[in-house]
């Protein structure tokens, strides 16, 4: 059986595509336009890559923000149940699981069987999520990609008080008038956004094994302060910001999932 | 009338300004006294024996802009004690002789004095109701306050309630409250047929007119819901606790119901129906009225039991609705229903019952997090 998965970011879109032995590939794209529409091309596009035919896909579920208007889609299941699943499917002994997208942060509880126990949102708050990181890598004049592994050679004498990315923005502006290094500065930053995350994850409770999804978790800078906060080991997959759409191409082909 | 035109009507008088209410049925009856009642309890008997018409008063809603009443109270006061108070200052209940708050928490203590303080041309009155259920003068001390509450409305208004007209009072309003028991039944029964907003909506409406028009209502409702063509689906039967007092957007309730659940008890306008059972009517009307208080209410964060833990109530009521989880959901800075939320879900804990929480605020106006949250619990008990 091949099933896809589609998952509708804020700034992106993922697909994949699942036979019963595994992924038989992914792909990410830029959301621009209708979520419908972009959902389609992104799926259709994702075919072409791979070279397979529309027919072999027996059932596509969507998930993500606007799952609902995915039309292509059989079903939709909402991020939280999606990641863990996907989570789960990398790594069997998954407990726990933290997605930080572009405009929020999840974490997900699961048992043995990857089913879904417990789950917390980030209040309505930029601090936990993507976006801050964006905002301060413009700032700072630091390529996103960079700035996880330029934080690691900071001094760790920066530190952010501020809990409200608004405020944190003040915080790191009064920072680069001190002279502080941008090193300096974005390791304050990814423990102040850190931070944050340990907060939210802390109302379910945070038990290993730990897993990080979303597209933040390529940021090696967070993963080390999510290390060094919470004293344990924080596995990433390959594809961190594929999470949702597995787990979505996954919960497609399980007998109870139902449109 | 059908059960679309009915709800229809109450629909539309919901969305009146209180005010509004309370002016026509006095047009319709020079002379005539409207008393708004705070939540949780306040006994619409008694207003009714005196020949008033008793309305809810339940703040704001999502219509009114605060504008007096944030200068008046601190950013960590509820949103319903606010907006209640903005009612008063931008004339939204002119039209209203009396108000009646009572002691189901701090703020709302003091929302009484600040209304009589900010408002002297309207009677404010304050009842104490008893929060000892086993001291053995607390019958006699609930029918004492509702007493007080008689004599302050006969002197406020110059008429006279008599013990013969509650007695006839507490007969109307034990049909009311076996009309809305029985809705609540059926809904248990056949949720498909009844949304939550609709019994919602119905309900409401039947705290803004007497109770002999919300009897009619509710009887035509009870003939023509079960008449509905409705297919059961497949969703998460819950339970509601906590939204006692502020009420949530109808958006909210909706919400709910999209998100993959059937609500087949709630705690809504709890106060409206507090009796679990008739109000006996023989004897002493004050003496029995203050003895059902403390012997025949609903389980509630307002009123202190001691009797039994706080989440027995809640597990029976769970039981009972064949439901399989208990969503909680708080008004924001709502500490009767915080506080008895920690008692509560350790009790379900044990008892194996699942559950969530949901903060709400009456003003809330986006629900998409919500959603998400809703449908993901729902998610991880269907699909496991």
């Amino acid at each position: 059986m091949v099933t896809a998965g589609i998952d509708i970011g804020h700034e992106s879109v993922a697909v994949v595509l699942l036979h019963d032995t595994g992924p038989l590939g992914h792909a990410t794209f830029v959301i621009a336009g209708e979520v419908g529409a972009v959902a389609r091309c992104a799926f259709e596009q994702t075919l072409d890559r791979l070279g397979i035919e529309r027919a072999s896909i027996q059932r596509i579920f969507a998930t993500g923000i606007g799952r609902e208007n995915v039309a292509l889609a059989d079903g939709h299941r909402t991020p939280m149940l999606s990641h863990a699943r996907g989570a789960h499917w990398w790594f069997p002994g998954t407990r726990t699981v933290i997605d930080v997208g572009a405009e929020g942060t999840r974490v997900m509880r699961c048992d043995a069987a990857g089913n879904l126990t417990d789950f917390a949102l980030n209040d309505k708050c930029a601090a936990g999520s993507g976006v801050f990181l964006e905002s301060v890598a413009e700032m700072l004049d630091v390529p996103l990609a960079e700035m996880g592994g330029l934080s690691l050679s900071g001094s760790r004498s920066v530190v952010l008080t501020s809990t409200c990315a608004v405020f944190a923005e003040s915080e790191i502006v009064a920072e680069i008038h001190r002279g502080a290094a941008r090193a300096d500065i974005l390791w304050g930053v990814h423990e102040a956004l850190v931070a944050k995350i340990v907060a939210t994850g802390r109302r379910v409770g945070i038990e290993p094994d730990l897993v990080l999804t979303g597209g933040v978790a390529r940021n090696v800078g967070v993963v080390q302060a999510l290390r060094e906060q919470l004293r344990m080991d924080v596995a990433v997959p390959e594809h961190p910001e594929i999470a949702g759409a597995l787990g979505a191409a996954l919960l497609a082909r399980e007998p109870a999932g139902a449109a | 009338m059908t059960p679309e035109q009915i709800l229809e009507q109450c629909r539309d008088l919901v969305g009146q300004p209180l005010g509004a209410v309370a002016e026509r049925w006095k047009a319709e009856r020079p002379g005539g006294r409207v008393v708004a009642a705070y939540p949780v309890w306040t006994p619409a008997e008694l207003v009714h024996a005196a020949g008033m018409l008793p309305l809810s008063l339940l703040g704001g809603g999502t219509s009114v802009e605060l504008t007096h009443a944030d200068a008046r109270f601190q950013s960590f006061v509820c949103s319903i004690a606010k907006s209640t108070l903005e009612l008063g200052f931008q004339d939204i209940v002119k039209g209203i002789d009396g108000f009646v708050f009572s002691n189901i928490c701090d703020v709302a203590r003091n929302l009484g004095s600040i209304y009589q303080r900010n408002f002297p041309g309207v009677f404010v009155e304050y009842l104490h109701l008893p929060q000892n259920s086993t001291s053995p003068g607390v019958t006699a001390y609930a029918a004492s306050e509702l007493r007080r509450l008689a004599a302050g409305f006969e002197t406020a208004f110059g008429l006279t309630l008599t013990e013969a007209a509650l007695t006839k009072a507490i007969e109307i309003y034990n049909v009311v409250r076996a009309r809305v028991r029985a809705l609540y039944a059926f809904r248990i029964a056949e949720p498909q047929k009844l949304s939550t907003t609709e019994l919602y909506v119905a309900l409401r409406a039947t705290t803004l007119v007497p109770p002999e028009q919300a009897i009619a209502w509710l009887d035509a409702l009870l003939d023509g819901l079960p008449r509905r063509d409705a297919r059961p689906r497949d969703r998460l039967r819950v339970v509601i606790e906590g939204a006692f007092c502020e009420q949530p957007p109808l958006g909210l309730l909706e919400v709910l119901e999209e998100a993959g659940c059937y609500v087949v008890e709630d705690d809504l306008l709890l106060g409206w129906r507090w009796f679990t059972s008739d109000v006996p009517t023989d004897g002493d009307p004050f003496e029995r009225l203050g003895a059902a208080y403390v012997n025949q209410s609903v389980p509630s964060s307002t009123r202190h039991e001691g009797r039994e833990h706080r989440s027995a109530g809640l597990i029976e009521k769970v039981r009972r609705a064949s439901a399989t989880a208990v969503i909680f959901m708080p008004a924001k800075f709502c500490e009767p229903a915080l506080f008895d939320y920690v008692l509560m879900k350790q009790g379900l804990e044990r008892a194996g019952i699942p559950h969530m929480i949901v903060e709400f605020e009456e003003k809330m106006w986006t629900f998409e997090r919500t959603r998400n949250e809703i449908e993901t619990f729902v998610e991880s008990m269907l699909f496991d």
